[in-house]
């Protein structure tokens, strides 16, 4: 609690596009009910004055690219009584752990030249790979009316709720014509909802963006994007695409593309 | 009863213009490549013949979101939705085919009886509907088999389309009576002529639809089949989506969740459609799940519509009107797991089926 009674919340960026603490920002009908909940006592984006803790909620965005970036983590999650990964980044590794695909020392040299070997750039995990995570709000970036969501929740003493079942079901209850029937390769059968279905809704395959969802059926998914005309790297792609910390789970490995 | 009418078909248009007085209508309208039930504004956008819907009427008796009441605890306030339901506009639901029909009437069942839901019966005395009768088959569904190709009961007006580019219009209520009258002038008192059109449109229907799938001694089938191999090897295919259930005229399952606003003070119950496809289902306090493995959740959906609802309701849950096959990303069909069960027991003798 901060001094005025309140809960205290940081909120922190590590890499990635800083997209969702901006969508944070963009919360404007809800800002100042927040700020009147709880006392966000570091925000780096969006204050001048920041403390150093301790805090009962962290949300913490942002993927682990840097050796440097660990010990902050480590500190965060040490002074923080619950922390909250917020979108793909912070939750699976996000766009940026596209790189992990590539040779390290390769695009280094190719990229800054010859002091390759000052930069710091490890492999790229997420949040929950190096601390203990208690709630995760997934998406690219993360949904704002989840985040709303999820703060009242905490503020009530209550479990964050995100849906456990894939993204059709969502679809289907907004009515969309399926775009797999289209000939789209469409990921919604695997991929948890919470999105409202968004971007089948506005005709656009869904890409994944909120990760596998719970007992998510993978090799019914490659099935189905094969019978429309995927490759098996396309397959791949759209797997690992946003979430590519998915590669580690025991459950990708055995699959045969 | 009144005697059934005649009517143009073009005339519709008509008719759509002169409800719009009263009834907000709704009919099934283009979307994309489909067709769903949407608000006609323009009676041009309004679709007579089509082959499915993506969602069944439900949406309209049992909303996807419904708010049931509100409450604040600062003010100790609690206000029911009910009396805004009741004293919400008419409305008109056209072109309604006879498995929905028979959808509806299977959700009047599900939410009437002891304990009858308010809220659907506050929308469903709102809505007056229009049926249409379908002379061919369309590309998933089977109501033949499922025994809704025709209809008794559960519509107001039942058009059937007859030659000379007109529909035959049977009335079935006194709301179907009162709609006729906003636009008597559109319609006739049939005559010989038309009797012998009508029963000509029958007659093709008759030979046009298909009777496709066997459900005699369905019920029997499954309690033979509750631990057959056959359930684990059609479970591999399902991603337990939910969109199966999500689709069917006949599916009533909802959550019940507090939406709390930021005042965390007050908040909205609202009732959520829910499938007994999803992890949560059937979770229970304390962390037990009846239904905990994937395929246990696939094959229970059969048997809820096949079994549990015949053993509740008398019929079987399901109208066939192909809708789950139609939205199933892996292309489970209803129609081969209801053959492939009877051909598992083809050689075995059931009491009631008796072969
Ligand atoms: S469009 Fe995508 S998310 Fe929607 S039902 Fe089809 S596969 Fe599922
Ligand atoms: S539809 Fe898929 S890609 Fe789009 S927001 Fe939802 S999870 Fe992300
Ligand atoms: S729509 Fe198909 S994949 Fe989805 S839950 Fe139903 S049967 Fe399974
Ligand atoms: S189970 Fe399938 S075919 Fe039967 S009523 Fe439901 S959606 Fe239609
Ligand atoms: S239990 Fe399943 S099949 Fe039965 S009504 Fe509910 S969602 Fe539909």
């Amino acid at each position: 609690m901060g001094n005025n009674g309140k809960p205290t919340v940081g909120i922190f960026g590590f890499t990635g596009c800083a997209g969702c603490q901006l969508n944070i920002l963009n919360l404007e009908d809800h800002l100042l009910d927040i700020i009147s909940l709880v006392d966000i006592t570091s925000w780096v984006m969006a204050k001048a004055e920041n403390d150093d803790g301790p805090w009962d909620v962290a949300f913490v965005e942002g993927s682990i690219a840097k050796s440097t970036d660990i010990e902050r983590l480590k500190k965060i999650r040490e002074k923080s009584g619950v922390l909250v990964a917020i979108g793909a980044c912070a939750t699976h590794g996000g766009l940026p752990a596209l790189r992990n695909l590539a040779d390290t020392d390769e695009w280094k040299k190719e990229v800054y030249g010859d002091d390759y070997e000052r930069i710091d750039a490890i492999d790229i995990k997420p949040v929950s790979h190096y601390v203990k995570v208690d709630y995760s709000l997934p998406g690219c970036p993360m949904d704002k009316a989840e985040f709303v969501e999820a703060v009242k929740a905490l503020l009530i003493g209550k479990t964050p709720y995100i849906p456990q079942y894939s993204v059709c079901g969502e679809c289907k209850a907004k009515e969309n014509v399926c775009l797999l029937k289209e000939g789209k390769f469409c990921m919604g059968p695997v991929v948890q909802a919470g999105c409202d279905a968004l971007c089948p809704t506005y005709g656009a395959a869904c890409e994944g963006c909120r990760g596998p969802a719970p007992e998510a059926n993978w090799a019914a998914e490659v099935e189905i994007l094969k019978k429309i005309g995927a490759t098996s790297e396309d397959v791949k792609r759209k797997f690992l695409k946003y979430c590519p910390s998915v590669a580690d789970m025991e459950e990708f490995k055995e699959l045969e593309f | 009863m009144s005697p059934p009418y005649v009517m143009k078909r073009t005339d519709i248009k008509k008719l759509v213009e002169a409800a719009s007085n009263e009834y907000d209508v709704f009919g099934p309208v283009k979307k994309r490549s489909k067709h769903v039930f949407g608000k006609i504004d323009n009676p041009d956008n309004l679709v007579m013949d089509y082959d499915s819907t993506i969602l069944s009427p439900r949406k309209y008796f049992q909303p996807q979101n419904e708010v049931m009441m509100s409450f604040d605890l600062e003010e100790n306030k609690v206000e029911d939705t009910l009396d805004e339901l009741r004293a919400m506009r008419p409305r008109l639901l056209m072109a309604v085919h006879s498995c929905d029909l028979n959808g509806i009437l299977h959700l009047d069942r599900v939410f009437g009886g002891e304990y009858t839901d308010k809220y659907y019966f506050a929308r469903r005395e709102k809505t007056t509907i229009v049926g249409i009768n379908c002379l061919d088959s369309c590309e998933y569904g089977f109501c033949r088999s499922m025994n809704t190709h025709h209809v008794v009961e559960g519509y107001d007006l039942f058009l059937t389309p007859i030659s000379g580019d007109r529909y035959y219009v049977q009335v079935g209520t006194a709301k179907g009576e009162h709609l006729v009258h906003m636009a008597r002038d559109i319609f006739q008192e049939a005559g010989p002529e038309d009797f012998g059109a009508f029963k000509a449109a029958l007659k093709h229907k008759n030979e046009s639809l298909p009777h496709e799938v066997d459900v005699e001694g369905i019920n029997e089938y499954l309690d033979l089949s509750f631990h057959h191999e056959f359930w684990d090897k059609m479970a591999e295919d399902c991603v337990n989506c939910g969109a199966c259930a999500m689709v069917c005229p006949t599916c009533y399952c909802y959550d019940v969740v507090d939406d709390l606003d930021l005042s965390l003070t007050s908040a909205d119950r609202t009732r959520k459609w829910d499938a007994c496809l999803f992890q949560e289902f059937a979770l229970v306090a304390g962390g037990h799940n009846f239904r905990e493995s994937p395929a246990a959740r696939f094959k229970y959906r059969f048997y809820h519509k096949m079994r549990g609802f015949a053993h509740d309701q008398g019929i079987l849950g399901c109208t066939g009107c192909g809708r789950c096959t139609a939205a199933c990303p892996s292309d489970i069909s209803i129609k081969d797991v209801l053959k492939e069960l009877s051909g598992i027991w083809e050689v075995a003798p059931t009491a009631q089926g008796g072969k």
